[in-house]
């Protein structure tokens, strides 16, 4: 049995996204975008795994019909000013293209596929999903400067979607997922304002994303009780694990809260108070959910599972040093700004 | 600056060696007292390196925090001897004294937010993580996020005073600010952390859940990183305070007289030491509020006075805690019985804890009710009960759980070690011997 296509279909993938950040046409955006959408089809699908087939199937008409509207949005605009081959933008189609984007995204009063989707991937799909799926949908985002009140408005939702909704669940897809919609909310904010902004905000959120979303494929884990069998044998791993969603959570030491100084200093500056402090405030919700997953691991008890998934003792040098760069990032972000 | 801070930092491989319990131990001591010997006097900023420099108030709290951080590890002996998690729990002790360390000597406000919340993470894992009851996972969820719900609205604060100051160095806040929002969203965390009478209730779910090391740190630091803010950030609130500075106080004096009721009926020992906490810093709370030279000095007596008493009733409540195996006070009856020279501590300790004469807390206290009686004669109500309900109160525990017939329950019982004497002789020492000195610790401006 040969992987080999699934090569090519990353390729493929990654070129789309590349064509439509950097097309300099309506039309070149929504080829890529089609592009992408086509070539995560077959990766998702594992003939062994309905559910993936199920996702995937999901995934494809919720994202089919956003580039519709997309293409819809860009006729109209096309109609409207007579240029095709241009990225200037009408304020109805610009709204229009947005809200078709924020589908694509899955920002939060669109964002219903979203966690049902990504409960049928395995974890390094899911991983794309959660990372390289935001990069062309927020980049042109960014470009059509849509008007800001539909941005906010999107930006509350998001923030506030992503915090009640993970409360009660188990799955820890779920509340990857219900986290992302969380900080695409976040994003947004930061896209707003300036593009490094939120080029590093997406990098960072991708690293934490990277380095959760490795250990639960790992270990092979998809919810919350089956952490303590990681948490028994692995001490170090378990560390890093929880430190890791305080990380997620934007807690001091650790370097998920550069982007959100970051962002909110950006806020202040441009006298977004009021939804700068509603959102720091919500996502002190996703927080307590985060928690709540730490939990078993940081009372430090070691009380034996029944769910005895992995026997052995994990070591992965590659890992740990992920880890501890990322961990310890903001120290050391902190220190080269100050003393050098 | 430097020297500590590497030798800190150098303490981390230390504290993840094996058996090196007591080294660390020792290296802890040694850095307190390397510490004193870098004294700095009144209010200009000595030994500066890059953004960290002390004045008398951040050397004294410093010094404080070292001071208890080597006490907790002197108090913890039963994680070593059991060998649960002993070498984290001395990573944990070290990355908290070092966050201390550097959130009490930044010159710069967001340096000193940042470490402000670095320091609760360690809080945080020693609470949950060595801990006794389930009701722990509670109590850290209320310390957590009762302290984040209230300071990320400083953070947006912090950036609107770069705004306006274009700096955010301690010094250069030289001009009032009144705006009543901002004075919320800077202070509401210190009042959280303080704790202020109404927004106190994280503070005895925490108490009562932390292993003794936990307990020891939060009633001798945590507490004080509220009141320290506070007199950091006071002169920017001239204006604001000068207008609603009686709210305020009166929450400060009634709340002290109405928690010093609670105390009198509280069956759980820690309990009620984390109740007399909150009374004693709603007095520092009022002498920080009414702007005196009195009320600031003696805020900053008080907290450390408070800091090395309050830490060291919990450490005697932890004693009879390792042999009892209770906290309550129906079954801690009696103990001059069984550990006659232990009553003697627990006579010190109480006595240190109602103000009694040769006590820092005598000077702190006689520093805030100067300035509360100055600001206004009908504190002098308030006061005089709040004054006579602490000595009501700590005679309460020292009666209650000495006196009287022990429990029949105890089946075996060990007697105290050398140990737990040199521990209470280390708190008790500077708490009495220091009053000589006053103006050594207190005049800080």
């Amino acid at each position: 049995m040969s992987y080999l296509y699934k090569n090519l279909f990353i390729i493929t993938l990654m070129t789309g996204t590349l064509i439509s950040i950097s097309s300099e046409s309506w039309l070149g955006v929504w080829i890529g975008l089609e592009m992408n959408l086509l070539s995560i089809i077959p990766l998702m699908n594992n003939s062994k795994d309905l559910k993936s087939t199920e996702a995937s199937l999901k995934y494809f008409i919720v994202q089919a019909m956003a580039s519709m509207i997309l293409l819809m949005g860009f006729l109209i605009n096309t109609i409207k000013i007579n240029l095709p081959n241009n990225l200037l933008l009408e304020n109805l189609p610009s709204s229009i293209i947005t809200t078709s984007l924020m589908i694509k995204t899955g920002a939060a009063p669109f964002h219903f596929w979203f966690p049902e989707v990504m409960e049928g991937l395995n974890w390094m799909n899911a991983l794309i999903m959660l990372t390289w799926q935001k990069i062309a949908p927020m980049t042109i985002i960014m470009y059509t400067h849509s008007n800001e009140i539909l941005i906010t408005t999107v930006i509350m939702f998001s923030v506030i979607t992503g915090g009640l909704m993970g409360i009660n669940q188990t799955s820890l897809r779920k509340i990857m997922s219900y986290s992302s919609i969380n900080h695409i909310g976040w994003m947004m904010a930061a896209l707003l304002f300036t593009e490094t902004l939120w080029k590093w905000y997406f990098l960072i959120y991708s690293a934490m994303n990277m380095a959760i979303i490795w250990m639960l494929s790992k270990f092979n884990i998809s919810s919350i009780p089956q952490l303590m069998a990681m948490s028994k044998n692995n001490p170090k791993m378990k560390t890093f694990f929880m430190f890791n969603f305080f990380s997620l959570g934007g807690l001091p030491p650790f370097i998920g809260f550069l982007p959100k100084w970051l962002t909110i200093q950006v806020m202040v500056l441009n006298e977004m108070y009021l939804t700068g402090a509603m959102m720091i405030i919500i996502t002190l919700i996703t927080l307590y959910f985060y928690m709540r997953i730490t939990m078993p691991l940081i009372t430090l008890s070691s009380s034996s599972s029944s769910l005895n998934l992995s026997n052995q003792q994990f070591k992965s040098k590659n890992m740990m040093s992920l880890n501890s760069i990322l961990l310890t990032g903001l120290l050391f972000s902190t220190m080269a700004f100050n003393w050098i | 600056m430097m020297k500590f801070l590497l030798m800190m930092l150098m303490m981390i491989p230390l504290s993840l060696l094996k058996n090196f319990y007591w080294i660390n131990q020792f290296m802890f001591f040694a850095l307190s007292f390397f510490f004193i010997l870098n004294m700095s006097v009144d209010w200009t900023f000595l030994n500066v390196y890059g953004m960290f420099g002390w004045d008398l108030l951040s050397y004294v709290l410093v010094l404080l925090s070292m001071w208890i951080c080597s006490l907790m590890v002197l108090a913890s002996v039963k994680i070593k001897k059991e060998s649960f998690y002993c070498e984290f729990f001395c990573l944990v002790v070290l990355s908290l004294l070092i966050a201390l360390f550097f959130a009490f000597s930044s010159l710069n406000f967001f340096v000193f937010y940042l470490f402000f919340e670095i320091s609760l993470i360690p809080t945080l894992i020693l609470i949950l993580g060595w801990g006794y009851q389930p009701e722990r996972i509670q109590a850290g969820a209320y310390l957590l996020f009762y302290t984040l719900f209230a300071s990320l609205p400083m953070l947006i604060a912090i950036f609107y005073l770069v705004d306006i100051f274009d700096s955010l160095f301690l010094s250069f806040f030289d001009y009032p600010i009144d705006s009543l929002i901002l004075f919320f969203c800077v202070n509401l965390v210190f009042l959280i952390k303080l704790p202020m009478y109404f927004i106190h209730l994280w503070l005895p779910k925490a108490h009562v859940e932390a292993p003794v090391s936990g307990s020891m740190i939060l009633a001798g630091i945590m507490l004080k990183l509220g009141g320290y803010g506070m007199l950091r950030m006071m002169k920017l609130f001239v204006g604001v305070l000068s207008c609603m500075n009686y709210i305020f106080i009166g929450i400060s004096v009634l709340g002290g007289v109405f928690i010093s009721f609670l105390c009198l009926r509280q069956t759980d020992v820690k309990s009620l030491i984390a109740y007399s906490s909150v009374a004693h810093m709603g007095l520092v709370l009022g002498g920080i509020i009414t702007f005196t030279y009195w009320g600031f000095c003696g805020a900053l007596v008080m907290m450390v006075a408070h800091g090395l008493s309050s830490s060291a009733l919990f450490c005697l409540a932890n004693i009879t805690y390792e042999r009892v195996g209770s906290r309550s006070l129906f079954l801690n009856k009696g103990m001059i019985n069984l550990m006659p020279s232990m009553a003697l501590w627990w006579f010190l300790f109480s006595a240190c804890n109602m103000a009694a004469p040769p006590s820092l807390n005598l000077l702190g206290e006689i520093m805030l009710i100067n300035s509360l009686v100055n600001w206004s004669f009908l504190n002098m109500l308030g006061l005089a009960f709040m004054s006579f309900f602490s000595a009501c109160y700590s005679l309460y525990l020292f009666s209650c759980s000495q006196h009287g017939k022990f429990s029949n329950n105890l089946y075996n019982f060990n007697s105290n070690s050398l140990r737990e004497f040199l521990l209470l002789f280390l708190h008790w020492l500077p708490l009495n011997f220091l009053i000589l000195k006053g103006e050594l610790i207190s005049l800080f401006i």
